[in-house]
């Protein structure tokens, strides 16, 4: 069948308005739930008719020719948020049962979905910057979903003020590169940008990483994130650390590509911020007392790895490229499985016991065996360990750094010696979670989790141990989308 | 004086304002209000591009857009600062500062 490459937008488009009349007029919330699902899976049956990509739509917009563009990126990025967005809405149907106003909700998450297809989609700078905000708009409102506690508040506040500058600055790096080209398009216009002002084009640089590297979370620049993560629901927390990041560390990558043949190298920058990410991520995970604040830092250490590993590839195109590519975008991708399945488990035993303190989570594994299990996988993958998903994109991401030799080999050796110091905080968790003698109170009167919760938490560890065993499964997404950058960035 | 430099000088002066009251402002609608300035700025230059380049329809489109995008942020903005001021009573700051570590 032959679609349009605008189809799963449209559709998650029009979902989310439904929902909302739906959610409107018929308020049971199990059945807005699922009736939210169905879009998202006839997205995803869209997205799978569009692989492996191919077909371009062009449309105007107030006299302005705009693209969108199914390439192998795009269905990547799309199958990635799709996937993890139907997973957190299974979970979601259980964990917000209780929640006024779900109609709100899940019609906010349908548009935060696809604005995250649509950074994918997007052909032109313009469109990429229209669907970076509509998935950055809902999230916000989904942050503070439950505006009767304080903290959701303050953190939404902190998150909105930091992301809407952050945006701005990324539209003036836009600004700059359309003052030299007078043209967006993202297939052509870097043969027009080869002759921009070099001063110029740092500039234009400098302003594009600063403002995705809000949304990504780059270290200065992270502030938000461990509040936003701590106080939003847990599904949130899952889509927020698996699709909005990875979706804006593809849209820097995006719009820096074009930058290349200006003679700016900004994979240097890339490469130093990854790294600093890395360890102060880690490192302030290290101190955690609660759960879910100790996932949303290893998510910025997990986010520094995707971004070095984008700055070897844009730095060493020719020789570390294709490597570097294939780990950052399995990296994504595994990331949103694990850190995605680890949030769901923070939030199942945060639903049993009514605290995300991890000194009260002790022996919760024993009274909820299944969640307990879960975690242990994913906090193992999370850390890299061998045979499951996070070895093998890490192993990517090196020997992209051995590939480009020099310097890579320094940052490569620094993302190992990370990968060990997160061993830190996630053996203690699983080892209170899991294997603590004594059991405490709360633990002691825990409430059973329903199958709703179950059902995503055991495909997400049936994925984690299947994409570290049997990677091909995953680079059958994966490699198109490599094969996409390394024509798209190395072609210029 | 070209007229272009003019634009240019207003586009820095814009930024320049907006980024000083988003450092030295404490009330968290001061701090929306530079947030638009910076939106402003931004617009004015891409009006200025389209203008140079003689590309006016992306011009004229995007800064329809920024401002339609603009226009959603700060209503979500100024949503989530009534429900702040709503549970403290003040609009200023320091009372974001209970979640830390």
């Amino acid at each position: 069948m032959n679609i349009s490459p605008a189809a799963p937008i449209i559709t998650l488009f029009v979902g989310a308005l439904l929902t909302y009349l739906f959610g409107r007029t018929y308020p049971k919330p199990k059945f807005t739930g699922l009736f939210s699902l169905l879009f998202l899976v006839i997205a995803l049956v869209e997205l799978l008719n569009l692989y492996p990509g191919g077909g371009r739509v062009t449309y105007s917009l107030w006299g302005a020719q705009t693209f969108l563009e199914a390439n192998g990126l795009a269905i990547f990025l799309g199958v990635v948020a799709v996937g993890l967005g139907i997973l957190v809405l299974i979970y979601d149907v259980s964990h917000m049962k209780d929640s006024p106003g779900l109609g709100r909700y899940y019609a906010l998450i349908l548009l935060m979905i696809a604005g995250a297809i649509g950074i994918g989609f997007a052909g032109d700078l313009f469109n990429l910057f229209v669907f970076f905000e509509v998935m950055a708009i809902p999230s916000y409102a989904l942050v503070a979903f439950r505006k009767e506690k304080w903290e959701p508040v303050e953190a939404a506040v902190k998150y909105t003020i930091m992301s809407i500058s952050g945006s701005l600055l990324a539209l003036g790096g836009i600004s700059i590169i359309f003052m030299y080209t007078g043209n967006l398009d993202l297939n052509t216009l870097a043969q027009s940008a080869a002759n921009m002002d070099p001063g110029m084009a740092i500039a234009a640089a400098g302003l594009i990483i600063a403002g995705f590297g809000v949304k990504v979370a780059i270290v200065p620049l992270h502030m938000w994130l461990p509040d936003a993560y701590q106080a939003a629901p847990s599904g949130i927390s899952a889509l927020l650390s698996g699709i909005t990041s990875g979706a804006g560390a593809i849209a820097m990558l995006k719009a820096l590509a074009i930058l290349l043949p200006t003679g700016t190298h900004p994979g240097v920058v890339l490469i130093i911020f990854g790294i600093i990410s890395m360890f102060v991520g880690n490192f302030m995970a290290l101190v955690q007392k609660d759960l879910k604040r100790m996932l949303a830092y290893s998510s910025i250490a997990h986010m520094g790895y995707v971004v070095m590993a984008i700055g070897l590839a844009l730095n060493y195109l020719p020789i570390a490229g294709e490597y570097a590519f294939r780990g950052a975008s399995f990296h994504i991708l595994n990331h949103a499985v694990m850190k995605g399945g680890a949030f769901l488990c923070a939030g199942a035993i945060l639903q049993s016991i009514g605290t995300s303190d991890l000194h009260e989570m002790r022996g919760i594994g024993r009274k909820n065996v299944l969640v307990g299990v879960a975690f242990a996988f994913f906090a193992l993958a999370l850390a890299g360990v061998p045979p499951l998903n996070g070895f093998i994109s890490k192993f990517f991401i090196c020997k992209g750094g051995v590939d480009a030799g020099g310097w890579g080999i320094v940052a490569m050796s620094l993302l190992i010696l990370n990968s060990a110091i997160s061993l830190g905080y996630y053996l203690p968790a699983l080892n209170t979670i899991l294997f603590s003698r004594d059991i405490s109170e709360r633990a002691e009167k825990a409430r059973p989790v329903s199958a709703w919760i179950c059902v995503p938490i055991v495909v997400m560890v049936i994925l984690t141990v299947l994409l570290g065993v049997y990677p091909e499964f995953g680079l059958k997404i994966v490699n198109p989308a490599v094969q996409y950058l390394m024509g798209f960035a190395g072609g210029l | 004086m070209n007229l272009w430099q003019l634009y240019i000088a207003a586009i820095v002066i814009l930024l320049g304002i907006g980024i000083y009251c988003l450092i030295s402002r404490r009330n968290l609608i001061q701090l929306i209000i530079g947030v638009e300035v910076i939106a402003k700025a931004v617009s004015l230059s891409f009006i200025l591009a389209g203008n140079l380049q003689g590309n006016e329809q992306i011009a004229q489109a995007i800064v329809v857009t920024i401002i339609l995008i603009e226009a959603v942020s700060t209503a979500v903005a100024l949503s989530l600062i009534v429900a702040a001021y709503r549970h403290t009573g003040s609009l200023d700051i320091n009372i974001l500062k209970r979640l830390r570590g």
